[in-house]
Formats: structure tokens, C-alpha cells, sequence
């Protein structure tokens, strides 16, 4: 068997990498795969949190790249999901601890058992981010709508295309945080404007959401909640990964429409 | 002639013309046929022009594609390349033709991205958008066919004479030679192809009709056929 890498990453910091990483993967392996969560952001780990499982790990990324331990013996299987693991880095090192060969060679490695690595990118384009986006086949580009974050993420495109070996087909963005009572005033970016600059696919919409503090606090992957509509578009996320055509809709609206439309429950 | 030769369809950024492998000027042809045929459809619309990477695109061909569309008011948008990986990570400083022994023009096909720069001794004609954040810069003019969003430098080593054409000006910041202006607070759509140059009092940007009716052979035409401007 030989999987698909695909790390998420987006250039500028805080906008969604380690709760998309959590949930997409959480998706995929809520539809039968196997998922590998692989925490790339090393020294500054947060994936354990997200996911509820940082009182679990022994070992980490270093120990299976020093050869301390094999990969297998480091991955920590989620309980909730079948399916699910996660790989978490290394709080106490710095980036520099792996060299993008070996971070390679452990995505390859893993790759030939399961079906999918989900690779959190740390924030920047520096080592860190060269380290990350090594052994990836795909890239999730996660944006917000905000004009530094299309920016960055623009930058990221290019990056990846040039130096990851990525091509533009492998990319796709998934727009994170997006509200659109503000996106209907014109107060914020819509869709199609961040599409038209950065020209790849769109993946999936992810509305602004209190929930997911909430769930992140909780140390639980969102798409475990069913009437949610965070959990629904990481779950329409992952199904358009895994090739499934779904369409986009505006059902999921803050504001004033959306709390008519849920009040006369043509909403959730 | 084969129908299959030129593929029109709709898509939230406007209308998505293809053209396919074969004999370009017959699509060219067809084209202003079902514009004529159909004003009603394309008025007012903007277009995406998608070229296959088998066809070799020169501004004569261009131009006269702008002309057809502006005929039948559709503003051209954009221009892609139906292109493998190679033609879009394709050596960018590279003439592809020494139009006269003081003056060669780069032709590059790509998108420029945040944080991607483009410098030439020559003219430049880039088939792409410039995205913000984003820098070219040229010894003699500037043609994009694309949005100029980034930032633009022209007559770099001090010609004041040399322009800046964008099918969509709305540049971060253009330079000719000396010269600076940079985007108003408030910046508007343009309405269509535009050019900077330098005028009394400094950089002045004006409709790409007004200077064509202006000047007989405006510096495009001359970029095209590689006279000395
Ligand atoms: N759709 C959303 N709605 C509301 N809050 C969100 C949403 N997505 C993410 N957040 C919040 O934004 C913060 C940053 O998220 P996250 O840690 O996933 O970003 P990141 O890109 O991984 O950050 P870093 O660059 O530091 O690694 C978190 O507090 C998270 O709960
Ligand atoms: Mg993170």
C-alpha cells in the first residue's frame, strides 16, 4: 500500500493549521482510513493538545528519526477513532533536530502502511516549514480572510511549487474563519476574491465558530459533533479529498439570515 | 472546420474562452462570429482567455483578440496558459529575441506570485497576472497582459519615456525611471487596459484607447514588431 502525504500549512501564524490537520484527519478516518496526524511543528507542539492525547505520548518525532524507537512504537492511537493516530514532535528540541531527508524518509516509511499522513506545518517559510513540506505529495493551504494571510499564502504557493516540488493540480486552499453576515456587508473577503488571486482549488469553507475553542479546550476533534457546521465542512472537506463531488452551500449562515433561516429550521 | 476548436463557457469570474490545438486565427475567426452572433450573452462580461501550450501566442494575435472582444464590450480579464509544470517554472531572464542590437524583449508566460521578482535589461511582456507583493522591473517598457497588482518599474535606468501597459492597472506601486506614484486609498476598478507613463506632473495613467487613437504606433505595436522606440 502506498498513501498520500499532504501537509497543511499556510505561511502566517494562528489562522487554522493544527485544527484543520485534526479535523480533516479526524474526517478521513471517520470514513474508513487509516490517518496518520503528524505534528511537524517541533518545539512548539500543540497537535497532542488539540486531540486530547498529550498525556500519552513517550516517545516522539526525534526519538523515531534518532533511531531510538521505530515509528510504529511512537504513534499514538486515538481511542475515539478507529484509525487515527498521531506522531507528535518534540516539545524539548528545535526545529533544526530533523533534516528534510529524514522527515522524508519517515513520510515514506509510514506511507507504505497507511492510507493517509496529515502534516502540521508549523508558521513561516524557514527551516521549519522546508522540514514539513519534504515528504509531501499534496498541500492543504489554510487562509483566512484577511488580506496578510492571502498574502501569505500566496507567497506559500509559489514556495511550494518551487522549492516543495508540489504541483499547482496537488494544491488546494481550505478558507478557515470565514463569516458571511461580515462577507455579505463587504466587511470581509469573499471566496472568489481569495480564489482569484491564488488559482487553486478550493477544499472546503470553514465558518468562524466559537465551538471550536470549545472543542479544542475539550481536547476532542470537532467533527465528532453532529450538528455542527464546523464539523460539517471538515467533513465535506475530506469527502472532496477523497474525490466525492460536494457541492458549496450557503447553509451555514451567522448573521441575521442564518438566524431567520435556523429559527424556521431550514438551517442548522 | 471542426466546432470543437474554440470552447466558451461560463464561471463566476466571467467567461472562460478556450482555445484548442489547431489553426488559431480560424478560432479567432469563430470567435468574432459568435460574438456577433450573441452580443447579448457577452456584453458587459469579463473574459479569461485559456490558450493550450502547443500554440505559440504573439501580440498580433493578442491584440487582435482585444479588438474582437472590446468590439462586443467584453473587458479581457486574463490570459492563461493550459501549461505543464515546465512552461510555468520556465527560466524567466531569458530573451527570446534580440530585437535590435541595444534592445531585446523578454517574453514570460507565468503568474507572479507574493514575494516572486522579475528584473530585465530590455522590454517585458508577461503573459500572467503580477500578484501583490510581487515586483518587475524592465530598462525599457512594461506589457501585462494580466492584473498589475504588485508593484511595476519601468525605464529603470532612467528612461522617462517608457510606459507601463497592464491589461488591469491597479499596481501597489508604479516607477518609470525616477518617477513614483502609488495606488490611491480608495483604488477603483479599472474599466479597462490602461497605460502609465510619465507626463508634467509625474506618472499619469490613461486609457489604452486613448493613447492607441493618440499615437499611430503606440509603443506596444513598436514592442511587437522590435523597432526602436
Ligand atoms: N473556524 C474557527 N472558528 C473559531 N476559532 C478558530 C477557528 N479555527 C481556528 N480557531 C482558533 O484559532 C486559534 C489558532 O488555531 P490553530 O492553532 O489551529 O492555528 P495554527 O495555524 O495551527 O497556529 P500556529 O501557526 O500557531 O501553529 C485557536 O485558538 C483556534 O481555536
Ligand atoms: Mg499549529
Amino acid at each position: 500500500m502506498s498513501g498520500k502525504s499532504i501537509v497543511i500549512t499556510s505561511g502566517k501564524g494562528g489562522v487554522g493549521k493544527t485544527t484543520t490537520t485534526a479535523n480533516l484527519g479526524a474526517a478521513l478516518a471517520l470514513e474508513g482510513n487509516s490517518v496518520v496526524l503528524l505534528d511537524a511543528d517541533i518545539g512548539l507542539r500543540n497537535l497532542d493538545v488539540v486531540m486530547g492525547l498529550e498525556n500519552r505520548i513517550v516517545y516522539d518525532l526525534i526519538n523515531v528519526v534518532e533511531e531510538v524507537c521505530t515509528f510504529r512504537k511512537a504513534l499514538i492511537k486515538d481511542k475515539r477513532i478507529e484509525g487515527l493516530y498521531l506522531m507528535p514532535a518534540a516539545q524539548t528540541k528545535d526545529k533544526d533536530a530533523v533534516k528534510p531527508e529524514q522527515m522524508k524518509k519517515l513520510i515514506e516509511d509510514i506511507k507504505a502502511e497507511f492510507d493517509y499522513v496529515l502534516i502540521d506545518c508549523p508558521a513561516g517559510i524557514e527551516q521549519g516549514f522546508l522540514n514539513a513540506i519534504s515528504g509531501a505529495d499534496e498541500a492543504v493551504i489554510v487562509v483566512t480572510p484577511e488580506i496578510s494571510s492571502v498574502r501569505d499564502a500566496d507567497r506559500v504557493v509559489g514556495l511550494l511549487d518551487k522549492k516543495g516540488n508540489i504541483p499547482l493540480s496537488n494544491m488546494h486552499m481550505l478558507v478557515n474563519r470565514i463569516r458571511m453576515d461580515m462577507v455579505r456587508k463587504k466587511e470581509m473577503l469573499d471566496v472568489p476574491d481569495i480564489e482569484e488571486l491564488l488559482q487553486i482549488d478550493v477544499l472546503g469553507v470553514v465558518p468562524d465558530d466559537e465551538s471550536v475553542i470549545v472543542s479544542t479546550n475539550k481536547g476532542e476533534p470537532i467533527v465528532l459533533s453532529n450538528k455542527n457546521s464546523v464539523a460539517q465542512a471538515y467533513r465535506d472537506a475530506a469527502g472532496r479529498l477523497l474525490g466525492r463531488e460536494i457541492p458549496f452551500d450557503d447553509k451555514h449562515q451567522n448573521g441575521f439570515v442564518g438566524a431567520v433561516l435556523r429559527f424556521f429550521g431550514l438551517a442548522e | 472546420m471542426p466546432a470543437n476548436q474554440l470552447r466558451i463557457r461560463g464561471s463566476k469570474n466571467g467567461i472562460i474562452i478556450q482555445f484548442e490545438e489547431g489553426e488559431i486565427t480560424q478560432a479567432v475567426v469563430l470567435l468574432e462570429d459568435k460574438l456577433k452572433a450573441n452580443p447579448e450573452f457577452f456584453l458587459g462580461t469579463e473574459a479569461i482567455l485559456v490558450f493550450p501550450a502547443e500554440i505559440n501566442l504573439d501580440e498580433d494575435l493578442l491584440l487582435r483578440i482585444v479588438q474582437i472582444l472590446s468590439l462586443g464590450k467584453v473587458k479581457l480579464r486574463e490570459i492563461r496558459r493550459e501549461s505543464g509544470p515546465d512552461l510555468l517554472k520556465a527560466e524567466t531572464d531569458k530573451a527570446i529575441a534580440d530585437v535590435s542590437n541595444e534592445r531585446r524583449l523578454f517574453w514570460v508566460e507565468r503568474r507572479l506570485r507574493s514575494g516572486d521578482k522579475i528584473s530585465v535589461d530590455g522590454d517585458l511582456v508577461l503573459i500572467g497576472d503580477v500578484n501583490p507583493g510581487a515586483e518587475i522591473s524592465a530598462k525599457g517598457n512594461i506589457l501585462v497582459w494580466g492584473s498589475l497588482l504588485g508593484v511595476a518599474h519601468a525605464g529603470r535606468e532612467g528612461d522617462d519615456k517608457a510606459r507601463i501597459m497592464a491589461l488591469r492597472l491597479k499596481a501597489t506601486q508604479l516607477r518609470i525611471a525616477g518617477h513614483i506614484s502609488r495606488a490611491p486609498d480608495e483604488s477603483l476598478e479599472p474599466q479597462g487596459p490602461e497605460v502609465a507613463r510619465v507626463g508634467m506632473d509625474g506618472i499619469l495613467i490613461e486609457t489604452w484607447e486613448k493613447v492607441a487613437k493618440e499615437d499611430p504606433q503606440p509603443f506596444w505595436r513598436r514592442l511587437i514588431h522590435g523597432r526602436e522606440v
